[in-house]
């Protein structure tokens, strides 16, 4: 295993730019359009079960210190069954990093270069990312902690000039969707982005301390930050507006005007956009070489690293047709699917681990 | 087409010179062929029009068990 060590800070930019990473700009629209005015409280709620599924990772990794997931597979589940969950855990992995290189794809390619092979800039930026990670999680984390700064004065910045838009009535009527309507529309949000953020399981090994809070302040600030851009969206576009819109946040940026002289300063969010996916991307990429080479006991990644470019490239273009499919498939299984990694695994994992000290224990007793 | 496939067959045969000549691990050179076949093979199918999603795969399944 990689010998790298990761401060509790690093962990906690890494889990919220994570988590914030490709949702910020996906999530909006389409919480909107189906929660209307109140698609600001989906996140919310979303974020409080996201925080009790991640006690439910972190007490799993509290029963296996100094392991990863897919170490814990092999140790509790033996072998050849924990190798096989290890197996589906890469390739969840790999589907991530090729979800996340599509959206970027989708997104360069409907808005910026329509002009341009969508494969060519997933090649592009998986070829940034191949080199990033050959590196290792420190230049990672490292990275990010020079990038989160710029990343959240642009976002604040637009937070404040988008203010001036902003109308109260946009808002009315609130407060009309039932409670469990509500809970019900989460479920595709704790699906994406919250249960993906199961990877982060990966890194917990290379965490110095404080991984608990780490992650759990990671996912609450990032709940802040969605809720908020939701909040700001239906405030500045209004709820019919904002669901016609795949990308309604480039559509706030690009109406912008400031000073009356400065406008189109679209390309800043495209900056902050293309930083979260190159952090997101670095992270499943990374997890899903470690994993790898965890698994089959490898100790250079370099190797591993390298053809997965081409593999991850693929993936991504047959991921889906285009963004239709994407939202389709995303509110009909997101969250079932990603339930597999995110909790019906764990908690298997964790009752073979209870099982296996139960049986130590004993066997010690009788000894 | 015709051009991936050589350019694939002549970065697997230079990286497969390279590796030997470095004496990396058997199991090493073969990860590296299994994942650099297992992207040639998405790659072809994606050329050929045999498209298969992996996001609709796992919707059949979902469906399948009545989820």
């Amino acid at each position: 295993m990689e010998n790298a060590r990761i401060s509790g800070w690093q962990f906690f930019l890494l889990s919220l730019n994570f988590i914030v990473g490709t949702a910020f700009f996906v999530r909006p629209g389409s919480i909107i359009a189906v929660s209307k005015q109140d698609g600001w409280i989906v996140p919310l709620i979303a974020g409080i079960f996201a925080v009790l599924i991640a006690c439910l990772w972190l007490t799993l990794a509290s029963r296996n210190p100094g392991l990863s997931i897919v170490q814990i597979c092999t140790k509790v589940a033996g072998k050849y069954f924990g190798g096989f969950i290890a197996l589906l855990y890469i390739w969840f992995f790999i589907q991530l990093a090729g979800w996340v290189t599509r959206n970027l794809g989708d997104f360069m390619k409907t808005i910026l270069m329509p002009r341009t092979p969508i494969s060519v800039f997933h090649l592009m930026f998986l070829i940034v990312v191949c080199y990033a990670v050959i590196k290792g999680v420190e230049t990672i984390a490292r990275t990010i902690e020079f990038l989160a700064p710029l990343v959240v004065l642009i976002v604040v910045v637009i937070y404040l000039f988008t203010l001036s838009e902003w109308k109260w009535e946009r808002f009315e009527p609130m407060f009309q969707v039932s409670t469990w309507q509500l809970i019900k529309d989460s479920l595709p949000v704790i699906g994406f982005p919250y249960m993906e953020a199961v990877t982060l399981m990966m890194l917990v090994p290379y965490v110095k301390s404080r991984v608990k809070t780490g992650l759990l302040l990671g996912i609450t600030v990032a709940t802040l930050l969605i809720s908020g851009i939701v909040f700001v969206t239906i405030g500045v576009l209004g709820v019919t507006r904002t669901s016609h819109f795949a990308y309604p946040l480039y559509i706030i940026v690009q109406e912008l005007q400031i000073a009356e002289f400065i406008e189109h300063v679209e390309s800043t969010i495209v900056i902050v956009w293309l930083i979260w996916i190159f952090i997101k991307l670095c992270i499943s990429y990374h997890c899903a070489v470690t994993g790898i080479c965890q698994l089959f006991r490898v100790s250079d990644r370099t190797w591993i690293a390298i053809p997965l470019v081409l593999f991850i490239s693929g993936i991504a273009i047959l991921t889906h047709e285009n963004i239709v499919d994407n939202i389709a498939v995303d509110t009909r299984y997101i969250f079932q699917y990603t339930s597999l990694y995110g909790i019906v695994l764990p908690v298997l994992l964790l009752f073979l681990t209870w099982i296996r000290r139960f049986r130590k224990g004993e066997s010690g007793g009788s000894a | 087409m015709s051009g991936f496939i050589i350019c694939f067959l002549i970065g697997l045969g230079g990286s497969l010179v390279y590796l030997l000549r470095r004496k990396k691990s058997v199991k090493e050179i073969s990860l590296f062929v299994t994942f650099s076949l297992l992207g040639f093979i998405v790659w072809l199918s994606i050329f050929l029009g045999y498209k298969v999603s992996p996001d609709r795969f796992f919707g059949w399944i979902i469906d399948s068990i009545g989820l």
